[in-house]
């Protein structure tokens, strides 16, 4: 599997070294911005914001380049030679599933450095560390959502598979905005009292936070999962694939 | 095999890559605490043994062949299972030994985790998930431990004493901060060397645990996620068993330093012994095949 890991690694050296430079320019150059601009009262909160929005746009990005693994690899040949070679199909998945991990990974090692680069030029700790965290989980759902799709339809329909999946979500959410129960928004006072008052429940917050916990580490089998599926399905989607 | 020379000259490249930047760091931003003043620097010292590997594989020409970089063998599963349970029974078996014999003025069930359990539940989530989600660091360490010293040591002595060597170069590997009192404070007679023959010891125990995990998948991932996870898990389960509720240390029958012993070194040490004889005892029956 060395040898898929290293494939995928030498593809996509150019995107990362362009991500790692695109990195530097937009996540590094305003941390000193804000500290020579600000004073010492709003520097904390504005770095926050500023470093927030940089560490979402960054996982984003990141998230292109994770969606970008199978590109090329939709062949009917291809798909075929892996099969026969060792390490077999799920050498083949395996690295790409693995290579998307660790290159999270790799974005979270980046956003903890940043963060520590930005508490120790301003001397504030700007607290983003649960959003990184969340970020990482977000990006792993997201990808063992979409690979399975991409594996089973090639690249190009898979993507469209995804985006009528989301489309269908955000329809079927607007059709329930408009005519389902939509009473607990009916008022916004009440919904923000409704909603302070469960976060000023030291009880109800910790059961939340447990829950968050669990779903979030719910993540992982499911990244595991949608792995097992996408060896699964391989074979009946090189099927599709372009020769 | 390459020669004996050629593995010496390997290990000799590969350690100064890596204790020369941490010790540079160490030494110039200590805060004479046995941590790092530099946040940054702070955050950046576990990187180092993995680029002094990448830096020492390029240089002695040698690739990344058997950087056993690869998910591991078939079957590897309960291993990574084991990488995950280890670090989490840890700080329980740790917390039910401290309140038996160390802690002098109360029972489990007045800590801050026996006293709020939710709370102490999701503590222990967030351990984990921030120690998967910061794994690459914990890559950092055991890429160059375990994926390369130890596999080179091997090549010039017997598994157990690679092992044991390993350890006490890992341990080794965070002198200037153990000078300073990291990990077990100041508080103690003899100190620093206290604080290092401490060290020494885990280090070694660990590192039999961590070589069994990557020697069984053939692959360091399991040993970078445990490591890592001891490292976030440990200390934020065990703390709470250290306080009570209303966040006051418990009273000791002795001083932090052997409380910390005392309380989490018997299960590190029953492990990796185990894990040393399960080594020694494939590496027999390789032998005889």
């Amino acid at each position: 599997m060395t040898g898929y890991l290293y494939k995928e690694f030498k593809l996509n050296i150019r995107l990362i070294l362009i991500f790692l430079l695109t990195y530097l320019f937009f996540s590094i150059v305003p941390i000193f911005a804000v500290v020579d601009a600000k004073d010492d009262d709003t520097i904390g909160q504005t770095l926050t914001m500023i470093l927030g929005v940089f560490c979402i746009f960054t996982f984003i990005t990141a998230g292109c380049i994770q969606s970008g693994v199978f590109n090329g690899d939709d062949r009917k040949k291809w798909a075929y030679f892996v099969t026969s070679t060792p390490s077999g199909i799920k050498g083949q998945i395996g690295a790409k599933y693995l290579f998307t991990m660790l290159f999270t990974m790799f974005v979270v090692t980046l956003e903890t450095l940043k963060l520590a680069f930005a508490e120790q030029i301003s001397g504030q700790s700007s607290g983003l560390s649960v959003l990184i965290a969340a970020m990482f989980y977000v990006q792993l759902l997201m990808r063992a959502v979409e690979y399975p799709l991409i594996v089973r339809f090639g690249v190009k329909m898979g993507s469209m598979v995804k985006i009528t999946a989301v489309c269908v979500a955000i329809l079927g959410f607007i059709v329930y905005m408009l005519f389902g129960d939509t009473s607990a928004f009916a008022s916004m006072d009440t919904f923000w009292e409704r909603m302070f008052a469960f976060v000023g429940n030291p009880d109800k917050l910790k059961m939340l936070l447990l829950w968050v916990g669990i779903c979030t580490l719910a993540v992982l089998p499911l990244y595991y999962l949608s792995y097992r599926i996408s060896v699964k399905l391989y074979l009946k989607g090189a099927e599709n694939y372009a020769k | 095999m390459p020669s004996k020379k050629k593995t010496l000259l390997r290990i000799f490249i590969y350690l100064v890559l890596a204790f020369a930047p941490a010790y540079v760091l160490e030494l110039i931003f200590s805060d004479k605490q046995g941590s790092l003043k530099n946040v940054f620097w702070g955050a950046t010292l576990m990187l180092y043994p993995a680029i002094a590997t990448i830096i020492t594989r390029l240089v002695t020409k040698e690739g990344f062949r058997d950087a056993m970089l690869g998910f591991g063998r078939r079957g590897s599963g309960k291993y990574y299972a084991a990488a995950v349970i280890y670090p989490i029974v840890l700080p329980f078996v740790s917390a039910l030994i401290l309140h038996l014999f160390i802690v002098k003025n109360g029972s489990i069930s007045d800590s801050a985790f026996g006293s709020d359990i939710v709370m102490g539940m999701a503590s222990l989530l967030i351990g984990i998930i921030s120690g998967i989600a910061t794994a690459f660091h914990g890559l950092g360490e055991e890429l160059g431990w375990r994926g390369y010293l130890t596999p080179k040591l091997e090549q010039l002595m017997p598994t157990p004493a690679a092992i044991v060597v390993t350890g006490i170069i890992w341990a080794l590997w965070h002198g200037p901060l153990l000078a300073y009192g990291y990990d077990f404070g100041r508080d103690y007679d003899l100190f620093p060397y206290g604080g290092f023959i401490a060290m020494m010891v885990m280090c070694i125990f660990w590192s039999a645990l961590l070589t069994w995990l990557t020697k069984r998948t053939g692959s360091v991932y399991p040993a970078a996620l445990c490591h890592m996870l001891i490292d976030t898990v440990l200390t934020a389960v065990f703390m709470l068993f250290a306080y009570n509720a209303n966040g006051e240390k418990f009273a000791y029958r002795t001083n932090e330093f052997w409380m910390l012993i005392l309380s989490v070194f018997p299960m590190i040490i029953v492990c990796g012994t185990v894990c040393m004889v399960l080594i020694c005892k494939k590496g027999k029956s390789t032998a005889k095949a």
